[in-house]
């Protein structure tokens, strides 16, 4: 029996909030990039040759989008996104294919541009240094959905959106601890909050490290417990110092600053 | 108000004053439209009797077991506390923000903005102060130890439904039933989804690839 | 003024519990027989048997000292759906459908059509006594002013609300209030309302009957009972005429509902999806 590709629509009504983790001026800055996230005012060239300012959604997997897992690969495949009206469930389930849609991406507008939609025809790899302007972030369920139609796309192959949850869950949770230190840290040099996050998860724990444990659901709520644990302590010995600049305790990264 | 001429049959018995027929028995209230008991609760302030109560010998077991007054009681109390407190202690347990944002009805940053200290509504509150009302009574009545581990694991390994979707659907009912053991795991997913095992059929499954990611292949 | 359109269904219907009872001459209990041809008539709806125990008390009039209780456990064959939200209950002396996932009313009468039938394949009670409808709504709603309760006013008819300006310049505060009104209908036709603002659940979850479980808040309760009830004559247990009876007590209680709640609630909450 084959599946169907899957929408967000349960029993004939449509929920656009379910996919999407943030919009517009919501976005955390201090999230790290991550599939699904949508960027405006890349300047990429179109099928006529003209340059010009567009929006993208990064389609790169997450797993392969890292280099060392705080820089981006030095190229991020992303497709295009534009202005596209409504569609109907039909429309997500058999057909548009070759679409992700993202309805209400823009919630606060009622022009054109409030509904928009991600075109695998048209792909470029940007570098990381373009993607500046972040407009919206996926939720887990957005970013399986958007995975399910690129795979379907690239492969005609249905894959359930639980199967891809399956996969990222790791990333996603990756992603989101990385946010939480970053914010409760609140240093300016957000690429410095982020290593100092990953050298936390990557510490040798007894022959194994917080981010191998990651690959397991079942030790997301300890990891998550531990690590307000560690910025509790942190903010501790912070709080704790004369005055900046004086030896760090052993094992903390370079100075944390409060969180206001 | 009405006059007896336009009294009628149903009326009558609403208003109790055609008794039962005319021998001994318990009085039985006929004026409502019967449920299977236990069904409704009676409002405790005197005077208006609810559903005729038939005795049940583990009525009561049932109502404990589906704890809803405790858990409005429990809720009631918690909520007294500040919105920030209540996160922080959600947090302290182990779940996700994006998890208490699901469970509570609200996206990611109304949640992050509550942690800045901007103001919740009354509802948000209440469900805020539901949700570890429901933590609490879960842990105290079934010893579920790390409760936001619980929470996240799926009821049986055949679908990806966990706790966190039951009460993000307002299936609470359900979430308690499940802690308490009594119910075979698949019989609740069917409670709550009857197309479960057609949803989840998969022909995929996830496998540790020799880089140490994930991967995708087909079954079998 | 938003006008209620013809036979709208709320997407955010507040409507918890919907029953349906049809009463009748005592029957003898349904043997092992009859069940098993019951649950084949209705399995496509209400595939899942089971057994229920009613014990009841019953006191009499001792010849001379106290009375005498005694109790008498009975048990009774009930069905009910996979999500164990609707459920037919058949008693010696009536019949019960209740369902937490209403949808509609075409929905239920379809299964009480067919329920009848079943019934009446199954062993023909002597007549019909009593038909009830009965419909149990929690109103909740946005409580706003940073208040944790909201003001009902805004969203039900104030003539619901009893007398709560009373305690005003007593130092008492309402705490909660439960009215009954009782209508009589023409044709031996009743309607009880009951309602209050309460913030106990209306209706219990119970492993035989499930219902969705919101997060407990303040919620206000609608209990409209629209019944009719043989007078003299005891008409015979006649599917149309128990159908057709159906139909004319499910006539008022969308008005009742109707009547009975704002404009607000209508557009903020019951359209909302």
């Amino acid at each position: 029996m084959s599946k169907d590709l899957e929408s967000p629509y349960a029993e004939g009504v449509s929920d656009w909030d379910a996919l999407y983790r943030a919009r517009g001026d919501e976005v955390s800055a201090t999230r790290p990039i991550f599939t699904g996230d949508i960027f405006t005012g890349v300047l990429l060239p179109g099928s006529t040759g003209k340059t010009k300012a567009r929006s993208v959604v990064v389609l790169q997997h997450p797993c392969s989008m890292r280099t060392n897992g705080v820089d981006l690969a030095w190229q991020v495949l992303v497709a295009e996104v534009t202005n596209r009206k409504e569609i109907d469930e039909p429309g997500w389930t058999d057909g548009n294919f070759n679409l992700m849609p993202l309805p209400d991406i823009r919630p606060d507008v009622t022009t054109q541009s409030q509904h928009q939609a991600a075109n695998f025809d048209n792909l470029y790899t940007v570098a990381p240094a373009d993607l500046t302007s972040r407009i919206a972030s996926l939720s887990p369920f957005g970013v399986n959905l958007l995975l399910q139609r690129w795979v379907h796309y690239s492969s005609r192959v249905v894959v359930p959106t639980h199967t891809f949850h399956e996969q990222t869950v790791a990333f996603y949770e990756e992603a989101d601890l990385i946010e939480d230190w970053c914010d409760e840290a609140g240093g300016d040099d957000l690429r410095e909050e982020t290593q100092a996050c990953l050298d936390w998860l990557r510490a040798d724990r007894d022959g194994s490290t917080y981010q191998e444990l990651l690959k397991n659901p079942q030790s997301h709520s300890m990891i998550r417990r531990a690590m307000r644990q560690e910025l509790k302590e942190r903010n501790r010995a912070e709080n704790n110092r004369p005055h900046e600049g004086s030896g760090n305790p052993v094992g903390l990264s370079p100075p944390l600053r409060h969180f206001e | 108000m009405t006059d007896t001429s336009v009294r009628n049959a149903a009326v009558e018995s609403a208003l109790g004053t055609r008794a039962t027929a005319g021998d001994s028995t318990f009085r039985r209230n006929l004026t409502e439209t019967r449920l299977t008991p236990p069904r409704l609760t009676t409002t405790k302030v005197g005077g208006i009797r609810g559903v005729a109560r038939a005795l049940r010998d583990d009525v009561d077991d049932l109502h404990k077991r589906t704890h809803e007054n405790e858990w409005r009681k429990a809720a009631a109390e918690r909520g007294k506390a500040s919105v920030m407190s209540m996160l922080t202690e959600l947090a302290d347990l182990g779940f996700a923000w994006r998890d208490i944002a699901r469970m509570v009805g609200v996206s990611v940053p109304a949640v992050q903005k509550w942690r800045k200290g901007e103001k919740a509504s009354g509802d948000s509150r209440h469900r805020i102060a539901s949700l570890l009302a429901a933590c609490d009574l879960i842990t105290s009545h079934y010893m579920v130890d790390e409760i936001a581990s619980w929470f996240e694991m799926p009821l049986s390994s055949s679908a990806p439904v966990t706790p966190i979707v039951l009460y993000a659907a307002n299936r609470a009912d359900l979430v308690f039933e499940f802690a308490s053991g009594h119910v075979d795991p698949e019989a609740l997913l069917s409670e709550f989804d009857p197309d479960w095992r057609e949803r989840y059929r998969s022909d995929f499954e996830v496998f540790e690839a020799g880089d140490g990611n994930r991967s995708i292949r087909m079954k079998g | 003024m938003s006008c209620v359109r013809e036979r709208e269904i709320y997407p955010s219907a507040p409507i918890v519990l919907m029953a349906i009872e049809v009463r009748h001459p005592l029957c003898e209990p349904l043997d092992r027989k009859q069940v098993t041809d019951m649950s084949a008539r209705v399995k496509h709806l209400l595939p899942l048997p089971s057994e229920m125990n009613e014990v009841s008390v019953t006191v009499q009039a001792g010849s001379d000292g106290p009375p005498v209780q005694q109790q008498v456990v009975r048990s009774f064959p009930r069905w009910t759906s996979r999500d164990k939200r609707t459920a037919l209950s058949v008693r010696p002396d009536s019949l019960v459908i209740e369902t937490t996932n209403y949808g509609s009313y075409d929905r239920m009468r379809e299964l009480l059509d067919i329920v009848l039938l079943a019934r009446l394949a199954v062993a023909a009670p002597a007549g019909v006594e009593r038909i009830g409808l009965r419909y149990i709504d929690e109103i909740r709603v946005p409580a706003e002013n940073g208040s944790s309760v909201p003001t009902w006013e805004q969203w039900v008819d104030a003539s619901l609300l009893g007398p709560a300006h009373v305690g005003a310049e007593l130092s008492l505060v309402p705490v909660v209030n439960e009215g009954v009104f009782v209508f009589s209908g023409g044709s031996d036709h009743a309607l009880v309302l009951r309602y209050g603002a309460q913030s106990d659940y209306a209706v219990q979850s119970t492993p035989d009957l499930r219902r969705p479980l919101p997060p407990p808040g303040p919620l206000f309760k609608l209990d409209i009972d629209s019944f009719w009830q043989a007078a003299d004559e005891v008409p015979e247990f006649d599917v149309d005429l128990i159908l057709r009876q159906a139909d004319a007590l499910h006539e008022p209680v969308r008005g009742v509902f109707e009547s009975v709640i704002t404009d607000r609630l209508r557009e903020e909450v019951l359209r909302n999806d």
